[in-house]
């Protein structure tokens, strides 16, 4: 008598647990893209974790670099990557501040404020199903991050933007690899605009390209054009790996990024909004 | 006194769980696709403690790892939940600690899980899982490989006892 009742009392508590997965999900439909607060605490509880480790790994690859190499040439190393790091971000903001903007006077103002608009992170954790998707940074609420925020790889090439869940210490990026990314983007040099988003396999595809607009060429630098109000115009993005013309009114273009999304280590966040910077 | 035991035991073996998957992140995002280190975890637990615990522990284990990903929270919850309570619920009804069945016990839970998953990631997506040119359908021969190996090293040392 005793072992039916234990017996439907553990499904009892497995139909409970699955009713409340379920009505977790259901709950998501209104919040749209936004995590839920019960998610938002387990990211909180776990990243932090996360970003130990790296620190962690950080360090004892550190000691062992040191202990390995000249004391005196790693100081040096170190102090030339930081240098190269900010320079290739300097370099690429200031291509895209002389592109846009011919007032001298509101250059030098805001080159003037360029170190301070970045916010150098590391990424210290990827999306559990794909990693073309989102990667979380140690860089979080604390440090200034704030949602839309854009994301530049150490070579100045855009990545992605921040979206939430963003804790203290640690924030996620929504890549551009992403297949529910969106960026409005333009070919350079061309009057050929379009929407970037990812294919989720680590490349991206170019939609609404109108198949009677100007014609494009493989190796087509694309650049952001800033339609979207999030991502600054001029920001260098991919190049066109494949045009294929079908008989829809849309061509099929495939962009491979310029960024090495798989390999993501140093990145720079723009402090600043589109909106503010422009 | 028990409980408390249990509880931490649990956290210890889920933060331990969350240590791995870090660590295999940071060598190639790929590796997580093969090795299903949650999964394992949910496992050991099951067969230690019963199918309540085991579903327990694969609602929290599925949950971290949605939270880790950017899309819809408790789709792999669910998946984990099934698989927790189901390998508490066999593992008191047949003997699967010999390692050729425990081997097989994994691959068949580890393959239900991913079919699972796949099939409410598809139903909600509307698109197919990220595959990682293939590595995913190797995931439950090298999640059975690996928790074998992980579960009989702890029956050696006696951390986890036969039923």
């Amino acid at each position: 008598m005793h072992l039916p009742l234990k017996k439907n009392k553990n499904i009892a508590i497995l139909v409970i647990l699955i009713l409340f997965q379920l009505i977790l999900i259901s709950l998501q439909v209104p919040l749209g893209n936004e995590p839920s607060i019960f998610e938002k605490t387990i990211f909180g509880i776990f990243s932090p974790i996360g970003h130990t480790i790296n620190f962690l790994i950080e360090s004892v690859s550190n000691v062992c670099k040191n202990y390995i190499s000249l004391h005196s040439a790693q100081k040096e190393n170190v102090e030339l990557r930081k240098k190269l790091f900010f320079l290739s971000q300097e370099n690429s903001l200031l291509k895209m501040l002389l592109d846009k903007s011919d007032e001298e006077r509101k250059i030098r103002e805001l080159l003037g404020n360029e170190y301070e608009n970045l916010i150098p992170a590391r990424v210290i954790g990827r999306d559990a199903s794909n990693g073309y998707r989102s990667v979380v940074i140690n860089r979080g609420a604390l440090d200034g991050i704030k949602k839309d925020f854009v994301v530049l790889d150490k070579n100045g090439f855009l990545v992605g933007r921040i979206v939430e869940p963003i804790t203290f210490r640690e924030a996620r990026i929504q890549l551009i690899t992403d297949e529910k990314s969106g960026v409005a983007v333009e070919i350079m040099g061309k009057e050929v605009k379009g929407i970037i988003s990812g294919d989720g396999k680590g490349t991206c595809q170019m939609k609404f390209v109108l198949s009677t607009d100007m014609e494009v060429n493989q190796g087509d630098k694309v650049v952001t054009n800033g339609v979207e109000g999030i991502y600054p115009p001029g920001l260098e993005l991919g190049y066109i790996s494949e045009v294929n013309v079908s008989s829809s009114l849309f061509r099929d273009i495939r962009v491979i990024t310029f960024s090495d999304i798989k390999g993501l280590d140093h990145l720079a966040v723009m402090k600043i909004m589109a909106k503010e910077f422009f | 006194m028990s409980v408390f035991r249990d509880i931490v035991e649990v956290v210890l073996g889920i933060i331990l769980a969350f240590i791995i998957y870090s660590l295999l992140i940071k060598i190639s995002f790929k590796i997580t696709l093969l090795f299903n280190v949650f999964l394992i975890t949910v496992i050991y637990f099951a067969l230690k403690k019963g199918e309540v615990y085991g579903a327990f522990i694969g609602m929290i284990c599925g949950l971290i790892h949605d939270s880790f990903s950017i899309e819809v929270f408790g789709v792999a919850g669910i998946s984990m939940t099934l698989m927790g309570y189901f390998s508490g619920y066999f593992a008191k009804k047949i003997n699967i600690y010999p390692p050729l069945r425990m081997f097989v016990f994994i691959f068949f839970v580890s393959g239900v899980n991913l079919s699972i998953w796949a099939a409410m990631y598809s139903f909600v997506f509307s698109e197919n899982i990220y595959t990682g040119g293939g590595t995913i359908f190797f995931q439950p021969l090298a999640t059975a490989v690996f928790g074998l190996m992980v579960i009989h090293t702890l029956i050696e040392l006696k951390v986890l006892k036969k039923y």
